[in-house]
């Protein structure tokens, strides 16, 4: 799915934007990590450009079409088409595993068909798959209230696996997980995005991990676009325009 | 000099109320024992107390005959269906509320307000006596109270599973039973087991209107003045409230 | 993380059997429930039920409003109120009495210095104690209210012991357990110096708890005057006792009239008590 955001002032606040007037095209296909300090936006371009916020000012096209001129049953049906995973996992917390991760899918079923699968959980094979390939297949039928912090996240991102979204906006994916277990499910995600041609956009405080597996990484402070680069012409005197002094450059390698 | 002030002043103003209060409360006891016409001479007399000694040594013989002893069962149980039922159309129909959210406030209050008993004796006119106005009555006041508990208890979630579905595409009914509902349930579940402890009791008592159960046999055995069954009844009455106050509390401990 | 190593038993729920049972045990119970209620959603659009309904609702509106029944209500209400009152006020010096005896603080047996002959007394006093006033809270007072029109005959003196018995129960335990709560070393030492039960409760027990005694004592009438409209339909006089009869005399217009005032007189109680327990927060 292609995105284009032309001249967009956005935020939870609409009096006080935290983007202001930002322009960004991202093509179909493409996988684009964002990094830049706390409150810098972030989460607020990935929920804009996933029809979660309206802009105060500007426009979200995805694929072409104006995704505030539409009539909201048409916005959800682009809706349906994509997939936003918030940064802390928010699963209930006695849902099961797998409830929790067919929750993908539930713009797909009818009322009735997600009403059963409430009781009898359908497509089992389709969430083990999911869960498999993020090593948490032996949670299936756990509570979620009874997973750890990083299988909680593992589960969250499975969801985005079993969801037929063409466009995925994942924020701070590795937040819960320990370096090595967050380089293999960094892999997952983005070998199975390029296999079925996902579109990617996700926000990172792992700064090596965004430069080791993502082609175009955007860097926003202020509400800005500080840079749009590949990541072999990120350096050290971008990353300390972007963080400040806050940044160790010793995470970088 | 001046800081202190105020703190009289709240002082003084509460000693105040205080002597308000009491003079309206004494004089309002006053009035009401005075305005009513309690006999309690007659009350108090040699003659009465004899009667309500006979009356206490009737009540203090239980009939427990096995025939009696089973009609008592059938009324238990029924007692027993109309306050489960009615708890539970109520939990349905509170969810329907919650869910709908905008504007259920007020005719939720109107339901709370009208008790058990008189929604009983009006749905009595419409349906005929019977378990069924009954079990009607319960769901209808319960729906009141259980809808402002679970409407109170659904605007204090946190959003974020619910807005990780709708960004999907998942609709309002969706969305509800995948994430909002599941993270309410537990507390969904206690209002409703301790709604149903209160409800066991309005269930006892209905029949006295003529709305079925423990209360009906009740009535009907002191209006033949047959005390020793009417004893019977409300030891049974206590029996049951009391096993179904364990069988609650024990419910509600594994939820918590 | 290969693709597809999944041993295919995890597939099974293991919660599912469960979950089927649970469901189906629960719709059965569900329509066993419904067959012992008579429950019959028939019968709401059951057209002659429907007619009668609709006579009745159709007198609903306008509320009857002629100056007869008017005073009538009025002193109905007033007599509801009043018995509330009484009943609150009697429940209240049951209750007090039966809180002190309960309450281990004051025991003077608990004492070090004085052995008693029967140490077992004070104990098996205190807990048949307990039991009956569980006895009186957990028999509703709409039963009392019964079996006391028989004993007493139909009026509101039936209405009065009805709460002051039901609401003694219910005083007595919570009494019982604000005095529990207090700092008993006022008391103690008191007792210590010779007081006795009485004095130690006057001048250690008391002073502490009143505010709280009042306050909920108050929030008790509140509940009380609800109790005692309901009361009325068993013939002990005030709003229910109207409400009753007018609902079986069909009379629409008085019986909305009497729900209306009944609310009315809720939302005041309400108002009223939480004003009178501000005084003694």
């Amino acid at each position: 799915m292609r995105i284009e955001l032309n001249g967009l002032s956005a935020g939870p606040d609409a009096a006080r934007p935290i983007l202001t007037n930002l322009n960004l095209q991202i093509g179909s296909g493409e996988q684009v990590a964002i990094i830049g300090p706390s409150g810098a936006g972030k989460t607020t371009l990935l929920h804009v450009a996933g029809l979660a916020l309206a802009p105060v000012q500007g426009t979200v096209r995805l694929d072409g079409e104006d995704g505030w001129t539409m009539r909201s049953g048409t916005r959800r049906q682009w809706r349906a088409r994509l997939l936003i995973a918030p940064q802390a996992p928010p699963l209930p917390p006695r849902q099961r595993v797998v409830t929790a991760v067919l929750a993908a899918r539930l713009a797909q079923m009818g009322f009735w068909r997600s009403l059963a699968s409430l009781i009898a959980p359908r497509d089992l094979e389709a969430v083990a798959q999911a869960l498999a390939q993020l090593d948490v297949a032996d949670k299936l039928f756990e509570r979620v209230d009874r997973l750890s912090g990083g299988e909680r996240q593992r589960v969250s991102l499975a969801r985005a696996l079993l969801s037929p979204a063409r466009l995925w906006l994942i924020d701070e994916p590795l937040s819960a997980l320990d370096p090595s277990r967050a380089r293999q499910v960094i892999e997952v995600l983005t070998s199975v995005a390029r296999a079925r041609g996902v579109t990617v956009l996700a926000s990172f405080h792992q700064v090596d991990v965004a430069l080791a597996f993502f082609p175009r990484i955007l860097g926003v402070r202020a509400g800005k676009v500080l840079f749009d680069l590949a990541p072999e012409r990120v350096g050290p005197a971008e990353l300390r325009a972007l963080y400040g002094n806050d940044i160790a450059l010793g995470d970088l390698k | 000099m001046k800081r202190p002030a105020p703190v009289d002043a709240g002082a003084a103003s509460e000693r105040s109320l205080r002597w308000i209060s009491s003079g309206v409360l004494l004089s309002l006891v006053a009035a009401s024992f005075w305005s009513l016409d309690l006999r309690s001479s007659e009350l108090l007399s040699l003659d009465s107390a004899r009667r309500l000694a006979d009356f206490a040594a009737e009540l203090l013989h239980p009939d427990l005959q096995a025939a009696f002893l089973g009609k008592v069962a059938d009324a238990t149980l029924e007692t027993l269906a109309m306050s489960t039922l009615g708890t539970l159309l109520a939990a349905l129909l509170g969810l329907l509320v919650a869910f709908q959210r905008r504007l259920m406030h007020p005719p939720m209050a109107v339901l709370r307000a009208i008790p058990e008993l008189v929604w009983a004796s009006l749905l009595l006119v419409a349906l005929g006596l019977g378990p069924f106005a009954g079990t009607l009555a319960l769901a209808l006041h319960t729906t009141g109270v259980l809808g402002r508990l679970y409407l109170e208890a659904f605007e204090n979630l946190p959003d974020g599973p619910a807005f990780a579905l709708t960004a999907s595409g998942a609709s309002p009914a969706q969305v509800f039973l995948y994430a909002r509902l599941p993270q309410a349930l537990p507390q969904l579940a206690s209002y409703t087991l301790y709604r149903w402890e209160n409800n066991i009791r309005a269930a006892a008592v209905l029949g006295v209107v003529g709305a079925g159960g423990l209360g009906q046999m009740l009535s009907f055995h002191l209006g033949l003045f047959q005390l020793g069954k009417a004893s019977t009844v409300i030891l049974v009455t206590l029996i049951l409230v009391a096993v179904v106050d364990a069988a609650s509390g024990v419910l509600r401990r594994r939820l918590g | 993380m290969s693709r597809g190593a999944l041993p295919v038993t995890s597939l099974h729920d293991p919660q599912g059997p469960g979950r089927l049972l649970g469901a189906v045990l629960s719709l059965a119970a569900v329509v066993w429930m419904m067959h012992l209620t008579e429950f019959d959603p028939a019968a709401l659009v059951d057209p002659a039920n429907q007619r009668t309904a609709l006579h009745f609702a159709a007198g609903l509106f306008p509320p009857t409003h002629d100056a007869g029944f008017l005073r009538m209500m009025l002193q109905e209400t007033w007599r509801t109120v009043a018995i509330a009152t009484a009943g609150t006020v009697l429940a209240m010096l049951l209750a007090l009495p039966a809180a002190v005896l309960v309450t281990r603080v004051l025991s003077l047996s608990a004492l070090g210095g004085r052995a008693t002959r029967k140490p077992w007394l004070p104990r098996a006093v205190r807990q048949g104690l307990r039991l009956l006033l569980v006895l009186l809270r957990s028999v509703p007072e709409l039963v009392w209210a019964l079996l006391l029109v028989r004993a007493v005959g139909l009026g509101p003196a039936a209405g009065v012991l009805a709460i002051a018995i039901t609401y003694s129960g219910m005083l007595g335990k919570v009494y019982a357990e604000i005095f529990e709560s207090a700092d008993s070393a006022p008391t103690v030492a008191l007792l210590h110096q010779g007081a006795g039960r009485v004095q130690g409760f006057l001048y250690g027990l008391l002073p502490q708890c009143s505010d709280e005694l009042i306050s909920y004592t108050v929030y008790r009438w509140e509940c009380a005057i609800r109790s005692s409209v309901v009361l009325g339909f068993v013939g002990a006089g005030g709003l229910g006792q109207l409400i009753e009869q007018s609902i079986r005399m069909f009379a629409g217009g008085e019986v909305s009239a009497l729900i209306l005032v009944f609310i009315l007189l809720v939302v005041l109680a309400d108002a009223t008590s939480a004003l009178l327990r501000r005084a003694w927060a």
